[in-house]
Protein backbone atom coordinates (compact mmCIF):
# COMPACT_ATOMS: atom_id res chain seq x y z
CA UNK A 1 0.00 0.00 0.00
CA UNK A 2 1.25 3.49 -0.78
CA UNK A 3 2.48 5.83 1.91
CA UNK A 4 -0.47 8.28 1.96
CA UNK A 5 -3.05 5.90 3.50
CA UNK A 6 -0.47 4.95 6.14
CA UNK A 7 0.11 8.60 7.04
CA UNK A 8 -3.59 9.40 7.09
CA UNK A 9 -4.70 6.39 9.11
CA UNK A 10 -1.87 6.94 11.62
CA UNK A 11 -2.87 10.59 11.94
CA UNK A 12 -6.48 9.51 12.38
CA UNK A 13 -5.39 7.07 15.10
CA UNK A 14 -3.37 9.77 16.86
CA UNK A 15 -6.42 12.10 16.79
CA UNK A 16 -8.90 9.42 17.82
CA UNK A 17 -6.80 8.27 20.78
CA UNK A 18 -5.87 11.83 21.74
CA UNK A 19 -2.15 11.02 21.81
CA UNK A 20 0.45 13.59 22.82
CA UNK A 21 4.24 13.95 23.11
CA UNK A 22 6.31 10.79 22.82
CA UNK A 23 3.21 8.71 22.10
CA UNK A 24 2.75 10.57 18.82
CA UNK A 25 6.36 9.84 17.90
CA UNK A 26 5.87 6.14 18.68
CA UNK A 27 2.67 6.09 16.64
CA UNK A 28 4.39 7.51 13.55
CA UNK A 29 7.46 5.29 13.96
CA UNK A 30 5.39 2.11 14.04
CA UNK A 31 2.60 3.34 11.76
CA UNK A 32 4.53 5.05 8.98
CA UNK A 33 8.32 4.88 9.39
CA UNK A 34 8.18 1.08 9.09
CA UNK A 35 8.01 1.70 5.35
CA UNK A 36 11.56 3.05 5.30
CA UNK A 37 12.66 -0.57 5.20
CA UNK A 38 11.90 -0.54 1.47
CA UNK A 39 15.08 1.48 1.03
CA UNK A 40 17.08 -1.58 2.06
CA UNK A 41 16.03 -3.34 -1.14
CA UNK A 42 16.92 -0.44 -3.43
CA UNK A 43 20.47 -1.62 -4.21
CA UNK A 44 19.19 -5.07 -5.15
CA UNK A 45 16.31 -3.65 -7.16
CA UNK A 46 18.59 -1.30 -9.04
CA UNK A 47 21.04 -4.05 -9.88
CA UNK A 48 18.28 -6.32 -11.08
CA UNK A 49 16.31 -3.96 -13.24
CA UNK A 50 19.17 -2.04 -14.76
CA UNK A 51 19.74 -5.12 -16.83
CA UNK A 52 17.89 -5.02 -20.12
CA UNK A 53 18.80 -8.61 -20.90
CA UNK A 54 17.11 -9.66 -17.73
CA UNK A 55 13.78 -8.28 -18.90
CA UNK A 56 14.13 -10.10 -22.21
CA UNK A 57 15.04 -13.36 -20.52
CA UNK A 58 12.04 -12.94 -18.23
CA UNK A 59 9.85 -13.14 -21.32
CA UNK A 60 8.30 -9.70 -20.97
CA UNK A 61 8.83 -8.17 -24.40
CA UNK A 62 6.34 -5.40 -23.69
CA UNK A 63 8.77 -4.01 -21.14
CA UNK A 64 11.59 -3.99 -23.60
CA UNK A 65 9.31 -2.26 -26.06
CA UNK A 66 8.63 0.43 -23.54
CA UNK A 67 12.33 0.79 -23.00
CA UNK A 68 12.89 1.51 -26.64
CA UNK A 69 10.23 4.17 -26.68
CA UNK A 70 11.43 6.05 -23.61
CA UNK A 71 14.56 7.91 -22.74
CA UNK A 72 15.09 6.52 -19.26
CA UNK A 73 15.74 2.88 -19.82
CA UNK A 74 16.38 2.02 -16.19
CA UNK A 75 13.17 3.46 -14.85
CA UNK A 76 10.95 1.99 -17.46
CA UNK A 77 12.37 -1.44 -16.93
CA UNK A 78 11.88 -1.02 -13.22
CA UNK A 79 8.29 0.04 -13.54
CA UNK A 80 7.57 -2.89 -15.79
CA UNK A 81 8.49 -5.57 -13.29
CA UNK A 82 8.17 -3.58 -10.09
CA UNK A 83 4.85 -5.16 -9.30
CA UNK A 84 6.50 -8.54 -8.90
CA UNK A 85 9.41 -7.38 -6.80
CA UNK A 86 9.42 -8.10 -3.07
CA UNK A 87 10.07 -4.72 -1.54
CA UNK A 88 9.00 -5.74 1.90
CA UNK A 89 11.36 -6.91 4.61
CA UNK A 90 10.47 -8.88 7.77
CA UNK A 91 10.41 -5.53 9.62
CA UNK A 92 6.83 -5.06 8.48
CA UNK A 93 5.61 -8.60 8.53
CA UNK A 94 3.75 -10.28 11.42
CA UNK A 95 7.03 -11.93 12.45
CA UNK A 96 8.14 -8.49 13.65
CA UNK A 97 5.60 -8.78 16.47
CA UNK A 98 8.27 -10.90 18.16
CA UNK A 99 10.22 -7.72 18.81
CA UNK A 100 7.44 -5.13 18.68
CA UNK A 101 5.46 -6.73 21.54
CA UNK A 102 8.44 -6.93 23.96
CA UNK A 103 9.30 -3.35 23.04
CA UNK A 104 5.74 -2.33 23.88
CA UNK A 105 6.08 -4.02 27.26
CA UNK A 106 9.34 -2.20 27.83
CA UNK A 107 7.93 1.25 27.08
CA UNK A 108 4.78 0.31 29.01
CA UNK A 109 2.46 1.31 26.22
CA UNK A 110 0.37 -0.55 23.66
CA UNK A 111 0.95 2.16 21.04
CA UNK A 112 3.78 0.41 19.15
CA UNK A 113 1.71 -2.78 18.81
CA UNK A 114 -1.51 -0.97 17.91
CA UNK A 115 0.03 1.21 15.20
CA UNK A 116 2.18 -1.60 13.89
CA UNK A 117 -0.96 -3.76 13.52
CA UNK A 118 -2.68 -0.86 11.76
CA UNK A 119 0.22 -0.66 9.31
CA UNK A 120 0.09 -4.42 8.82
CA UNK A 121 -3.66 -4.32 8.24
CA UNK A 122 -3.33 -1.82 5.40
CA UNK A 123 -0.47 -3.72 3.79
CA UNK A 124 -2.44 -6.95 3.87
CA UNK A 125 -5.25 -5.27 1.95
CA UNK A 126 -2.91 -4.93 -1.01
CA UNK A 127 -2.53 -7.86 -3.36
CA UNK A 128 1.25 -8.20 -3.62
CA UNK A 129 2.86 -11.33 -2.15
CA UNK A 130 3.84 -11.29 1.51
CA UNK A 131 5.92 -13.62 3.65
CA UNK A 132 4.35 -13.30 7.11
CA UNK A 133 6.69 -15.68 8.92
CA UNK A 134 9.93 -15.30 6.99
CA UNK A 135 12.73 -16.27 7.83
CA UNK A 136 11.14 -19.07 9.87
CA UNK A 137 8.76 -20.10 7.10
CA UNK A 138 8.60 -19.49 3.38
CA UNK A 139 4.81 -19.48 3.47
CA UNK A 140 3.54 -16.79 1.12
CA UNK A 141 0.15 -15.09 0.98
CA UNK A 142 -1.46 -12.19 -0.81
CA UNK A 143 -3.71 -11.42 2.13
CA UNK A 144 -7.39 -11.93 2.83
CA UNK A 145 -9.02 -9.01 0.98
CA UNK A 146 -7.49 -8.96 -2.46
CA UNK A 147 -10.69 -9.12 -4.45
CA UNK A 148 -11.29 -5.43 -5.10
CA UNK A 149 -9.00 -2.85 -6.66
CA UNK A 150 -6.24 -1.44 -4.47
CA UNK A 151 -6.89 2.13 -5.66
CA UNK A 152 -10.46 1.87 -4.48
CA UNK A 153 -9.41 0.53 -1.09
CA UNK A 154 -6.84 3.28 -0.67
CA UNK A 155 -9.43 5.89 -1.52
CA UNK A 156 -11.86 4.46 1.04
CA UNK A 157 -9.18 4.38 3.74
CA UNK A 158 -8.12 7.93 2.96
CA UNK A 159 -11.72 9.11 3.14
CA UNK A 160 -12.45 7.36 6.45
CA UNK A 161 -9.17 8.62 7.91
CA UNK A 162 -9.90 12.21 6.87
CA UNK A 163 -13.37 11.97 8.42
CA UNK A 164 -11.87 10.78 11.72
CA UNK A 165 -9.24 13.53 11.64
CA UNK A 166 -11.74 16.32 11.03
CA UNK A 167 -14.36 14.97 13.42
CA UNK A 168 -11.90 14.85 16.35
CA UNK B 1 42.33 -19.99 23.20
CA UNK B 2 43.99 -22.68 21.02
CA UNK B 3 46.84 -23.58 23.43
CA UNK B 4 44.33 -23.65 26.28
CA UNK B 5 42.03 -25.91 24.22
CA UNK B 6 44.96 -28.16 23.28
CA UNK B 7 45.96 -28.48 26.93
CA UNK B 8 42.37 -29.18 28.01
CA UNK B 9 41.72 -31.77 25.31
CA UNK B 10 45.10 -33.48 24.94
CA UNK B 11 46.24 -33.08 28.52
CA UNK B 12 43.00 -33.53 30.44
CA UNK B 13 40.94 -35.37 27.82
CA UNK B 14 38.08 -32.88 27.97
CA UNK B 15 35.52 -33.17 25.18
CA UNK B 16 33.44 -30.23 23.88
CA UNK B 17 30.30 -31.55 25.61
CA UNK B 18 32.13 -31.84 28.91
CA UNK B 19 33.40 -28.30 28.47
CA UNK B 20 29.83 -27.08 27.84
CA UNK B 21 28.59 -28.84 30.97
CA UNK B 22 31.51 -27.57 33.04
CA UNK B 23 30.85 -24.04 31.80
CA UNK B 24 27.21 -24.41 32.81
CA UNK B 25 28.24 -25.60 36.30
CA UNK B 26 30.50 -22.56 36.70
CA UNK B 27 27.63 -20.34 35.54
CA UNK B 28 25.40 -21.97 38.13
CA UNK B 29 28.09 -21.15 40.68
CA UNK B 30 27.70 -17.51 39.66
CA UNK B 31 23.95 -17.77 40.22
CA UNK B 32 24.47 -19.28 43.68
CA UNK B 33 26.94 -16.52 44.53
CA UNK B 34 24.39 -13.86 43.55
CA UNK B 35 21.82 -15.47 45.84
CA UNK B 36 24.46 -15.46 48.55
CA UNK B 37 24.91 -11.72 48.10
CA UNK B 38 28.44 -12.13 46.69
CA UNK B 39 28.09 -10.37 43.36
CA UNK B 40 31.85 -9.83 43.00
CA UNK B 41 32.48 -13.56 43.36
CA UNK B 42 29.62 -14.22 40.95
CA UNK B 43 31.39 -12.15 38.33
CA UNK B 44 34.60 -14.06 38.98
CA UNK B 45 32.67 -17.27 38.31
CA UNK B 46 31.36 -15.62 35.19
CA UNK B 47 34.87 -14.94 33.90
CA UNK B 48 35.69 -18.65 34.18
CA UNK B 49 32.29 -19.57 32.73
CA UNK B 50 33.01 -17.53 29.63
CA UNK B 51 36.54 -18.86 29.29
CA UNK B 52 35.38 -22.46 29.45
CA UNK B 53 32.45 -21.61 27.20
CA UNK B 54 34.88 -20.50 24.50
CA UNK B 55 36.76 -23.76 25.01
CA UNK B 56 34.04 -26.14 23.80
CA UNK B 57 33.75 -24.52 20.39
CA UNK B 58 37.52 -24.35 19.97
CA UNK B 59 38.00 -28.03 20.90
CA UNK B 60 35.14 -29.00 18.57
CA UNK B 61 36.65 -27.08 15.65
CA UNK B 62 40.27 -28.07 16.24
CA UNK B 63 39.60 -31.75 16.80
CA UNK B 64 36.69 -32.23 14.39
CA UNK B 65 34.09 -32.82 17.08
CA UNK B 66 31.55 -30.47 15.55
CA UNK B 67 28.01 -31.79 15.70
CA UNK B 68 24.51 -30.41 15.63
CA UNK B 69 23.74 -31.87 19.04
CA UNK B 70 26.86 -30.36 20.56
CA UNK B 71 25.97 -26.99 19.12
CA UNK B 72 22.43 -27.18 20.50
CA UNK B 73 23.71 -28.30 23.87
CA UNK B 74 26.13 -25.38 24.03
CA UNK B 75 23.53 -22.89 22.86
CA UNK B 76 20.82 -24.24 25.17
CA UNK B 77 23.02 -24.33 28.26
CA UNK B 78 24.30 -20.81 27.57
CA UNK B 79 20.75 -19.48 27.26
CA UNK B 80 19.57 -21.27 30.42
CA UNK B 81 22.57 -19.95 32.32
CA UNK B 82 21.94 -16.39 31.15
CA UNK B 83 18.27 -16.60 32.13
CA UNK B 84 19.23 -17.97 35.55
CA UNK B 85 21.64 -15.08 36.05
CA UNK B 86 19.06 -12.47 35.02
CA UNK B 87 16.43 -13.91 37.36
CA UNK B 88 18.93 -14.25 40.19
CA UNK B 89 19.62 -10.52 39.84
CA UNK B 90 15.87 -9.83 39.84
CA UNK B 91 15.22 -12.05 42.90
CA UNK B 92 17.96 -10.36 44.88
CA UNK B 93 16.67 -6.88 44.02
CA UNK B 94 19.46 -5.80 41.66
CA UNK B 95 17.05 -5.54 38.73
CA UNK B 96 13.35 -5.46 38.00
CA UNK B 97 11.54 -8.68 37.13
CA UNK B 98 10.07 -7.12 34.00
CA UNK B 99 13.56 -6.31 32.71
CA UNK B 100 14.81 -9.81 33.56
CA UNK B 101 11.92 -11.38 31.61
CA UNK B 102 12.48 -9.09 28.63
CA UNK B 103 16.25 -9.67 28.61
CA UNK B 104 15.69 -13.43 28.85
CA UNK B 105 13.27 -13.37 25.94
CA UNK B 106 15.71 -11.30 23.88
CA UNK B 107 18.70 -13.62 24.41
CA UNK B 108 16.60 -16.60 23.33
CA UNK B 109 15.21 -14.72 20.33
CA UNK B 110 18.60 -13.69 18.97
CA UNK B 111 19.70 -17.33 18.99
CA UNK B 112 16.86 -18.28 16.65
CA UNK B 113 18.21 -16.09 13.85
CA UNK B 114 21.97 -15.74 14.29
CA UNK B 115 22.88 -18.85 12.32
CA UNK B 116 20.97 -17.78 9.22
CA UNK B 117 21.84 -14.10 9.46
CA UNK B 118 25.38 -14.51 10.76
CA UNK B 119 24.69 -11.54 13.02
CA UNK B 120 24.83 -11.44 16.81
CA UNK B 121 25.70 -8.29 18.74
CA UNK B 122 27.31 -10.52 21.39
CA UNK B 123 26.00 -8.40 24.24
CA UNK B 124 24.76 -10.90 26.76
CA UNK B 125 26.50 -12.05 29.96
CA UNK B 126 29.49 -9.83 29.27
CA UNK B 127 27.35 -6.73 29.88
CA UNK B 128 26.91 -7.82 33.50
CA UNK B 129 30.50 -6.73 34.19
CA UNK B 130 29.48 -3.24 33.09
CA UNK B 131 26.44 -3.57 35.34
CA UNK B 132 28.66 -4.20 38.35
CA UNK B 133 30.11 -0.70 38.01
CA UNK B 134 26.87 1.04 36.99
CA UNK B 135 23.67 -0.88 37.70
CA UNK B 136 22.48 -4.36 36.83
CA UNK B 137 19.11 -2.93 35.87
CA UNK B 138 20.82 -0.84 33.20
CA UNK B 139 22.88 -3.85 32.12
CA UNK B 140 19.75 -5.96 31.60
CA UNK B 141 18.12 -3.13 29.67
CA UNK B 142 21.15 -2.96 27.39
CA UNK B 143 21.03 -6.73 26.92
CA UNK B 144 17.35 -6.50 26.03
CA UNK B 145 17.77 -3.67 23.54
CA UNK B 146 20.91 -5.05 21.91
CA UNK B 147 19.43 -8.50 21.37
CA UNK B 148 15.95 -7.42 20.34
CA UNK B 149 17.52 -5.03 17.83
CA UNK B 150 19.90 -7.80 16.82
CA UNK B 151 16.94 -10.04 16.07
CA UNK B 152 15.20 -7.36 13.97
CA UNK B 153 18.41 -6.65 12.05
CA UNK B 154 19.03 -10.39 11.70
CA UNK B 155 15.68 -10.91 9.99
CA UNK B 156 16.48 -8.13 7.53
CA UNK B 157 19.96 -9.52 6.80
CA UNK B 158 18.47 -12.96 6.18
CA UNK B 159 15.84 -11.48 3.88
CA UNK B 160 18.46 -9.48 1.98
CA UNK B 161 20.63 -12.56 1.50
CA UNK B 162 17.63 -14.57 0.35
CA UNK B 163 16.51 -11.87 -2.10
CA UNK B 164 20.04 -11.57 -3.46
CA UNK B 165 20.09 -15.29 -4.17
CA UNK B 166 16.71 -15.15 -5.88
CA UNK B 167 17.84 -12.27 -8.05
CA UNK B 168 20.91 -14.21 -9.15
CA UNK B 169 18.83 -17.03 -10.56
Amino acid sequence: MSILPHILITTAGVHALGLEGNDVLLAYIFGVAQDLDHLIKVPLYGRKFRNKEYAISEGRPHIVKKVESKEHTYEVLGLGIKRYYTWRTPLQEPIALLWVIPLSFYVGSAIPVVFFLLHLFLDYLADYPKFPLFPFSFHSTTGPLTGSRIGLKEMAINLVSLCIIFLN
Amino acid sequence: MRPFAAWAHEGLGITPKQASLFSFCLGTGAVVAIFGGQVGIALLFLVFTMLVDGLDGTIAREYAFQSKNGKWLDMGLDAVNEIMLFFALAFTGYAEFKTAVLASFAVVLIRTIRDTSGFDPGLKRVVLFFGYFTSFELALQIIFFANIAGFAIGTVITDYKYQKNIDKT
